[in-house]
Order: structure tokens, then C-alpha cells, then sequence
């Protein structure tokens, strides 16, 4: 029931925000850009329409939803809503995770409907509902991050700059990796220094480079994907929200 | 102060505008992998369309002559690092590029075409058929065009148009290759499906028969001393 009212808080708090309002306008935007573009291109229109649509949406869900996440806790604490809620029967972990749960539902009401527009411009069907479960995925774990910076920082700003700059670091965490372990050339220098760091890194960051691929949506599957996903976007958000109980727990409110 | 900016304005920085250079050159290879975030299908497409309007931006257009094809070929490549199945970058050498009045110009795009297919054949086969057709109209070069459509005639990628295959017969008989013809006409006749129309059987047998012809007329004229 606590898990429930907390969650169904944060919704609420989405509605009064005008996320859906605000994010859902700039989508149809970047949705007729993305048509009249792809219509201009020489040869493969509706290929080149799907692709900006869906690599456009997903930059601005990613971004929306790291600036929702960081004004609304900004707001919870200095309001000391935070305060009050907490003074119910209810322990830190547990508020943490109906939050997680909350934003959670917040990201899912995003993505269905982004999913339902690019899997009917996509080529592939296959393609685009693994497109639009991995975008969620990836949701979750920038969610879990702006959860935690949040937290610590308590302000929006580090936190918008430290969860977009996870994000961007987390997408190219692949090609980071590719130059540290690549034996094409010798590497000396800094390089020689930093390139256990990064190979540390690939291992601690979420490799979310693998994630929302928009060669799914014109050329389909590969190979499955799913689990591989699904596991990564556990193991990143457990990590991520135990680090945000462990600091939540130590705070003096 | 004012007298200041003016002055340092003049001598530093009036000659720093901004150059828009009709192709410019193409990033690195590790700069283009940053820059793509993860997502090199977004970034194929981003950039397919930024080299479709090369040369015609900031209110100029510009003569295909005037465009540095090199460059543009780098650019390409650049095209089929990201998305190495797209047929966008192809289908802008072949049908866009390729009005160029250089015929330096339209061998690089030509020899590009034949490295992208080769890379994908089975989604972009069909555009030697495009490159054929420059090399043997615009460029005039019977030995390119042959090259090219014997690179297309062995292909095996199913679903190939038969028509990928009579190409390379017409070229020789043409060039007065009639052995070569016949071998060439006889593979093509090899790779007929259930779905190739009859008329296209009717004509590959036709010209097999009448190439035949032919050869047994030039070797008895041959034998008797007298020209067919």
C-alpha cells in the first residue's frame, strides 16, 4: 500500500508537471521533422524517416526524463516533502523503491506510446519492439542513476549534468573500450597509463551502447538481444538504487 | 577600447570567416565512432543526408563538376563504416554523383560502387547494373563495363534479376567476343528460377542458338578460306 501511494505520487507529480504534455509535443515535432527530412533523401525515405524519428525520440525521452527526475527531487527536498514522507511508517529503502517503482510506471506511460509510432514507420516488427523494450531498459537504468545523483547532490543541476554525462559516457563505453584493448598499433604514452581505467570502467559502467539500435528498426534481428538487455538493465538498476539506498541511509534529515 | 576592437578586428580576425568548402574532408574513423553514441544507424543517416546537400547550402549551388570527388568517395566509405547494408550512399554515387561530366569523376564513383557491392552484395547487387551502364554509355570504356558485368554475372545471390546475368553475354557479343557470349549466355540460362518469365528462357535460348550459328558459320568460312 505504501509501495502503491508513493508510486502513484510521482505519477501524479508527472501530470502536474506536464511531462506528457510538454515531452509529447516535442516528439510530434520531432516526429513531422524526421518525415519531412526523410522524404528529401535521395533514395530509402521511409528507412531514413524512421531512424531520425526514433534516434531523435529517444535523445529527447532520455533527457526529459533526467530533467523530470532532477527538478522533482530538487523540489521533494527543499519542499521537505521528503521529510514528511518519511516521518510515515515507511523505511528509507522502501520509499526508494516506490520511487524507482513510481518513475518507473512514468517511463513505460512515455515509451508505449513512442514504441506504437516508430514500430509503425519501422520495416521491422521484430526490430522495433525490441527498439522500444530496450529503450525502456535504458530508461530504468538513467532513471536509477538521476535517482541517485539526485539524492546525493539535492539539486538539479549537478544532477541533470552528472546523469547526461553518464549517459553519454555509458553510450560510448564500446568504442572506449575498442581503443583501449585495440592491438592495431602500439599505444604509449597516457595511453599505456589509462587504459586499464577504461577497461575497469567497461566493466563497471552499463554497456548501454548496445541498447537502441536503430539498425533493428530497418534490418531486424541479428541475433536476440533480449536477454542479454534485460540482464544488463537488473544487474545496473540493483547496483545503482543499492548505491542510492546505502547514501539515503546515511542522510540526516 | 572601441578603437581597440576595431583595430584587432581588421588586422586579427576579419579573415577568419567562416569557409564552406563544397565537400569537406571526413572525420576520422575514431571520431566518427564517438560521435555516434552507440547508434551508427542514426549517424549513417545524419550524415547520408548532410552529403546529399553538400555543395548546395548558404543560398549557393553548386556544378557537379566542381565537387571534389575524392572526397566525396572518402565520405562514402565513411557511409558504409556506419551502416555497412544501406543502399542510401550507393544510390547517391549512382544516381546523384554520377552526373558529373568528369570521367575521372565517374571512374572513382564506378570503382567505389563495385567495393560497396562487394561488401553487401546480396542488398546492393543490382547497382552494377547502374555502373555498367555508365562505363559502357558515358565513359565509353568497353573493358570496365565488361569487368563489371562479369563481376554482376557471378554473383549467387538468389533472388537476382536474370536480366544481372544476360548482361555480361550482350557485352561480349557486342565487343565480337562470340565464344565468350555463348559460355556467358549458357551460365545466365543456368540460373533461371520458376519465377523468370518465359519470354526471358524464349530469348537466352534464342541467342544461344543463334550465337551457335554464328560460330559454326565463321569456323566453316574459317576452313574454306572466305569470310562469313
Amino acid at each position: 500500500m505504501k509501495l502503491r501511494s508513493t508510486a502513484r505520487l510521482v505519477l501524479i507529480t508527472a501530470l502536474r508537471d506536464r511531462l506528457y504534455l510538454s515531452l509529447f509535443a516535442v516528439l510530434a515535432a520531432v516526429l513531422a521533422v524526421a518525415i519531412f527530412v526523410g522524404g528529401s533523401a535521395i533514395s530509402e525515405q521511409q528507412q531514413t524517416a524512421v531512424v531520425y524519428a526514433a534516434g531523435a525520440a529517444r535523445i529527447v525521452v532520455i533527457l526529459g526524463v533526467i530533467v523530470f527526475v532532477a527538478t522533482h527531487i530538487e523540489r521533494l527536498v527543499e519542499s521537505r516533502e521528503i521529510e514528511a514522507i518519511l516521518s510515515h511508517a515507511i523505511s528509507r529503502t522502501e520509499f526508494l523503491l516506490s520511487y524507482g517503482l513510481g518513475l518507473s510506471l512514468v517511463t513505460a506511460l512515455i515509451v508505449i506510446p513512442v514504441g506504437v509510432v516508430v514500430g509503425a514507420l519501422a520495416t521491422s516488427p521484430a526490430g522495433a519492439a525490441l527498439w522500444t523494450l530496450s529503450l525502456f531498459l535504458e530508461l530504468l537504468i538513467v532513471v536509477a542513476f538521476a535517482l541517485f545523483a539526485g539524492l546525493s547532490f539535492e539539486r538539479s543541476l549537478p544532477t541533470v549534468f552528472a546523469t547526461t554525462g553518464f549517459y553519454a559516457f555509458s553510450r560510448s563505453i564500446g568504442f572506449l573500450l575498442g581503443i583501449a584493448t585495440s592491438n592495431v598499433r602500439k599505444q604509449g604514452g597516457i595511453n599505456e597509463i589509462l587504459n586499464p581505467y577504461v577497461e575497469f570502467l567497461g566493466l563497471l559502467l552499463p554497456r548501454l551502447d548496445l541498447f537502441g539500435q536503430s539498425s533493428w528498426l530497418i534490418y531486424g534481428l541479428e541475433k536476440n538481444l533480449a536477454s542479454v538487455l534485460l540482464a544488463q538493465a537488473v544487474v545496473g538498476v540493483a547496483l545503482l538504487l543499492g548505491a542510492a539506498a546505502i547514501d539515503l541511509n546515511r542522510k540526516q534529515f | 577600447m572601441l578603437m581597440v576592437q576595431l583595430a584587432f578586428g581588421w588586422r586579427v580576425t576579419r579573415d577568419l570567416s567562416e569557409q564552406w568548402p563544397v565537400v569537406p574532408e571526413r572525420p576520422t574513423d575514431n571520431a566518427v565512432n564517438l560521435v555516434a553514441f552507440g547508434d551508427p544507424a542514426f549517424l549513417h543517416r545524419v550524415f547520408a543526408r548532410q552529403i546529399q546537400d553538400f555543395g548546395d547550402t548558404g543560398g549557393r549551388s553548386t556544378r557537379m563538376a566542381d565537387y571534389d570527388m575524392k572526397a566525396v568517395v572518402r565520405w562514402l566509405d565513411v557511409l558504409d563504416q556506419l551502416d555497412s547494408l544501406s543502399q542510401y550512399q550507393i544510390a547517391m554515387a549512382m544516381s546523384y554523383f554520377s552526373f558529373t561530366p568528369q570521367t575521372d569523376d565517374l571512374r572513382r564513383l564506378i570503382d567505389y560502387t563495385s567495393r560497396a557491392v562487394l561488401a553487401a552484395p546480396k542488398n546492393r547487387i543490382q547497382w552494377l547494373r547502374e555502373a555498367i551502364v555508365i562505363a559502357d554509355r558515358r565513359i565509353r570504356d568497353p573493358k570496365l563495363a565488361m569487368a563489371l558485368a562479369d563481376q554482376l554475372a557471378a554473383s549467387d545471390e538468389p533472388g537476382l534479376n536474370i536480366l544481372a546475368y544476360q548482361l555480361s553475354p550482350l557485352l561480349r557479343a557486342r565487343n565480337g567476343d562470340l565464344t565468350g557470349a555463348l559460355a556467358a549466355m549458357q551460365h545466365a540460362l543456368s540460373k533461371v528460377r520458376s519465377d523468370t518469365p518465359q519470354n526471358e528462357i524464349d530469348f537466352m535460348m534464342q541467342f544461344i542458338a543463334d550465337t551457335e550459328k554464328k560460330l559454326a558459320e565463321e569456323a566453316a568460312a574459317a576452313q574454306s578460306g572466305v569470310a562469313p
